[in-house]
């Protein structure tokens, strides 16, 4: 068995919006990361990662955020999560300081409002 | 001033004395020619311990003259490497006045050396110490003969040795609900190895079968033999019979094969839910259910050892085990000691592993006792089972591979579930304990094989945690820890009470507790 997270990519109003559905740990986020970095075309503001249909996150995936916060800040681009208030991740995004370099929403639309 | 009579006195006393000379001299003469005919390597020495005679045959042996070898000259041709304990040897009989015998290497005439037993032996000459006599024969080829067969056997041990641990589980499984160690001490004598073997298999969700055997006799073909009845045993506990049918199977496979060996072992399905245990012992020593008030012996459903006679029938019997109450396989390099009779060892048994019967594995070491170092003439095997209620208690083993982590969440998620933890405990329970995990993964040193290991307890609505592992920590990985594993290590302490990391030369161990909230179901 392996850990599995499906990546739906789509380009919404100059944002580039990935719903990374299932798990995400260190066997998989290295992946995650290669894919997401690919998926954010150059002229796009930067990209929303929405994370309302992930179920487990573990350091080595907050780990990667902070990674594609910052190769997204190299090409002046921003990252945004959108997380809903009830999500049993809420408090470990809170605890390593996310919000740090990525901006928490409660939606997609209310990180593309906020933008 | 001598009187007269005392000079006649003395005259006499001295023409006795040279007359005893001469008598001594002549038969010196006669000993030294037949010692020049013989065979065999021959010396004498004098009462001061001085080698005053070599026989020819030693001349020849050293290509020497024989002033060379006078005195203690003679030990310039001994091996530097045996010269110091030949001496020793030398000089404590000289003093004892008592025969010895040595084997040592003496430097031929080519500048060889060859093995040689040297035998010397006190002489006296009318009652009073004169030296040694000694004769050396020339072993060096028997020598190369035995370290040609110490060589064999070594390798023959080695063989069977890798064999046999090669055919053993090489790692027991993890399932919910048991507790499993298992221990196979190899026998330290050179040809002792034996075919014991141990078994776990997941039967279905509620039932496992344990099995420990002995192959008898020793040595590469008991552990083919062994590794062949492991295999077999495992199909046909796959396919469902039960222990007295696979007991025939195997029978027959043996009286097939037309194979001449014969094999004890005992059987047992346990069902982790009820405790229920059907089981049967082909020949073997019975096993031991073990719990904090007793202990005592499954002694039913005996028979003979696979390979005594075919067809012939096995029967199985019943019994039961409660929570927390620990089944002891075990083969007889356990119990069987030179001059204790069996039932005293049985009994020993029983009354260790009954007051050893806290954590599993000190319930191992206890019962292994002197079993392990003292006997060593036959290897031992030693599997214990333990019932643990599944909903309070989770103890792993798992491999240092991230790729265990998936299943390890859905266990953690299963068992979380049955505490009755919120979504948010359940998640970061689950992630605390998975980068305790995640440490031991990335910390385990070795080529592959690490482990580490879990237990999980869930006792009044607390939630105790502890990770062990085994490897060493490498230089690199304390490094690394202070970066990216850093953040693991800040959740945990976040996310938990009482988080404890302790390293040691043995391994690392995370410790870790917190209390759920309040059962929300009355």
């Amino acid at each position: 068995m392996s850990t599995t997270a499906d990546i739906a990519v789509d380009q919404v109003e100059g944002w580039t919006v990935a719903r990374l559905n299932g798990e995400l740990d260190m066997t998989n986020c290295t992946y995650v990361r290669e894919e997401l970095t690919r998926s954010v075309p150059s002229e796009a503001q930067g990209m929303v990662a929405d994370l309302s249909g992930t179920l487990y996150l573990d350091s080595a995936a907050i780990e990667m955020l902070f990674e594609m916060a910052r190769r997204l800040a190299r090409r002046r681009q921003r990252l945004q999560i959108a997380l809903p208030p009830g999500s049993p991740l809420q408090r470990v995004l809170q605890l390593t300081d996310v919000k740090a370099v990525a901006p928490i929403h409660d939606t997609v639309h209310a990180a593309l409002a906020a933008a | 001033m001598r009187s007269p009579r005392s000079w006649v006195r003395a005259l006499r006393r001295e023409a006795g004395l040279r007359e005893t000379l001469e008598r001594v001299s002549e038969s010196e003469r006669r000993f030294r020619e037949l010692a020049d005919s013989a065979p065999v390597l021959i010396w004498t020495c004098d009462a001061a311990g001085l080698v005053d005679f070599v026989n020819r045959r030693w001349l020849e042996f050293t290509g020497r003259a024989a002033r060379e070898e006078l005195g203690d000259s003679w030990t310039v041709g001994v091996h530097p490497d045996d010269a110091g304990a030949v001496r020793a040897t030398w000089w404590e009989a000289y003093e004892e006045r008592v025969p010895w015998e040595r084997e040592y290497r003496l430097r031929t005439h080519d500048g060889s050396y060859r093995w040689i037993v040297d035998r010397g032996v006190p002489r006296a000459i009318d009652g009073k110490f004169a030296g040694f006599v000694g004769s050396a024969t020339d072993i060096d080829e028997l020598k190369q003969a035995e370290k040609t067969l110490e060589q064999a056997y070594a390798r023959d041990h080695e063989v069977a040795v890798t064999l046999q641990r090669s055919l053993l589980p090489e790692r027991l499984p993890s399932i919910v609900g048991l507790a499993l160690e298992a221990r196979y001490l190899p026998a330290t004598t050179e040809t002792g190895i034996g075919g014991d073997w141990y078994d776990v298999i997941e039967l279905d969700e509620r039932r496992v079968a344990v099995l420990v055997g002995d192959v008898v006799g020793h040595g590469p073909r008991a552990a083919a033999v062994m590794g062949q009845l492991r295999n077999a045993c495992r199909a046909y506990a796959l396919l469902g019979h039960t222990p007295a049918q696979t007991f025939v199977y195997l029978n027959r496979l043996l009286a097939v094969e037309g194979r001449d060996v014969m094999a004890t072992a005992f059987y047992a399905v346990v069902d982790r839910e009820s405790g229920a245990i059907q089981y049967a012992s082909a020949g073997h020593l019975p096993a031991l259910v073990v719990d904090a008030d007793g202990a005592r012996f499954l002694e039913e459903g005996r028979s003979v050892p696979l390979g005594t006679t075919d067809p012939i029938a096995y029967h199985d019997a019943e019994a039961t085990m409660g929570d927390g109450s620990t089944l002891l396989l075990y083969t007889d390099g356990l119990v069987e000691q030179r001059g204790v009779p069996l039932d005293d060892s049985l009994r020993r048994l029983a009354e260790r592993a009954t007051s050893a019967h806290g954590e599993l594995r000190d319930l191992c070491e206890a019962v292994l006792g002197d079993a392990g170092s003292a006997s060593g003439t036959d290897d031992v095997a030693l599997l214990a089972v333990r019932l643990q209620p599944a909903d309070r208690t989770l103890i792993l083993r798992l491999a240092a591979d991230p790729g265990v982590l998936t299943d390890l969440r859905r266990r953690l998620g299963r068992f979380l579930g049955a505490a009755d933890a919120s979504p948010e405990e359940r998640y970061e329970v689950t992630l605390a304990i998975c980068e305790a995990a995640a440490n031991a993964i990335e910390h385990a040193y070795g080529p592959g094989d690490a482990e580490f290991e879990l237990d999980v307890r869930l006792e009044k609505q607390e939630v105790r945690v502890v990770v062990r592992d085994s490897g060493l920590w490498r230089e690199q990985g304390r490094k690394n820890e202070e970066g990216t594993r850093g953040r693991g290590l800040g959740i945990m302490r976040e996310l938990m009470e009482n988080v404890e990391v302790s390293r040691s030369d043995a391994g690392t161990t995370v410790a870790m507790s917190r209390k759920l909230s309040q059962s929300r179901v009355a």
